[in-house]
């Protein structure tokens, strides 16, 4: 296989595993002891890069995601874009889209938190998830082709690369 | 040929930001966002390295910003680490507080069930550095400063057919 497309499928295995952690936790502490403190474990380390506040995370049997509801749509549409990227774009062929994108898929994020946040508008479970869903849907289509593109790169300035990794890699 | 400047001061400025935000009380709440402290010093990283680059230098490339974005976050880890432990220590959890504090008042803890509001108190009021909090520094912080400096490629990428200049040879005496 290939370095672009093993790249590529380290990208895919790694969010898979991300966004099964993120629901494992809930369903872990539905279990017995060893499962639910494996949950809390779970909780614990997603802990630090989310606040967790139980009212605004997705339930499942009455335990909430580690997560909260517009991380958790970020992820899942990473994933989901993720799995679609080969069907979008060619993986070989790492073009990243220009930059205003980017700046235009995290817009309605801050244009829900920031008038949310000082009153001026009312942040739902539906907005979060539809902001937070717009944002992960898009990162990948950044993040993929420059990660590839890096890791050819690297792959090609250490010592024992071979001309070989360079070959999965086609000239846009 | 002029050579690439040094990626340790761009990674280590970078690594100072992360790791302030995510360390410092309240500031650390910016974190809540997926990251958005952390994916900054991996962002910042990249940001500083570009501007080291002079007209002659090799141009940015994709593999510079993974090397920065994870170095990065392996300083940030560290100096969030430290951070926190001091100000865990000196003022105990403010941050934690801050948030149980807010969520009461707006009667958020009220409405919930007893089993999750302990679940949320322990970890808001905790006021020491466990090991686990460690070591998730050290996973998220390189991952998600991997993932900023990866972002930060895709602005601040050379635009097409920029080349650089060639390299000036000298005539012979």
């Amino acid at each position: 296989m290939n370095l672009p497309r093993l790249t590529y499928l380290s990208i895919l295995i790694g969010t898979s595993i991300w966004c099964l952690a993120i629901v494992l936790a809930p369903v872990c502490m539905t279990l017995p002891a060893p499962f639910s403190s494996g949950g809390a474990v779970v909780y614990a380390l997603f802990h630090p890069i989310c606040h967790q506040i139980p009212e605004r995370s997705l339930m499942v049997a009455g335990h909430p995601f580690a997560v909260c509801s517009r991380c958790s749509a970020i992820y899942f549409a990473f994933l989901a874009a993720t799995l679609l990227y080969p069907l979008v774009r060619d993986v070989r062929r790492p073009v990243i889209p220009p930059r205003w994108m980017l700046v235009l898929a995290l817009l309605p994020m801050v244009l829900d938190a920031v008038p949310g946040m000082v009153g001026l508008h009312e942040i739902t479970i539906t907005t979060r998830l539809l902001t937070g869903a717009v944002f992960g849907l898009v990162v990948p289509f950044f993040v993929i082709p420059a990660a590839i593109e890096g890791i050819v790169q690297l792959s090609a300035q250490s010592p024992q690369s071979t001309s070989h990794n360079q070959k999965g890699l086609t000239n846009a | 040929m002029p050579e690439r400047p040094s990626k340790l001061m761009p990674a280590l400025y970078g690594g100072i930001i992360m790791g302030v935000i995510s360390g410092v009380p309240v500031l650390n709440l910016v974190n809540c966002l997926c990251c958005a402290g952390i994916l900054l010093g991996g962002f910042m990283a990249v940001f500083f390295y570009k501007k080291d680059l002079t007209p002659g230098s090799p141009l940015l490339t994709s593999g510079d910003a993974i090397q920065l974005g994870a170095l990065a976050g392996v300083v940030g880890a560290i100096l969030e680490s430290i951070v926190t432990a001091v100000t865990m220590m000196a003022v105990g959890n403010i941050g934690g507080e801050t948030i149980y504090n807010m969520l009461d008042s707006m009667g958020i803890t009220k409405q919930m069930p007893p089993e999750a509001l302990d679940q949320m108190e322990q970890g808001l009021k905790e006021a020491h550095l466990s090991a686990i909090s460690v070591v998730t520094n050290f996973i998220i912080c390189p991952l998600f400063g991997l993932l900023g400096g990866l972002i930060g490629y895709a602005v601040y990428k050379p635009k097409p057919g920029t080349m650089p200049p060639p390299p000036v040879v000298q005539a012979p005496a």
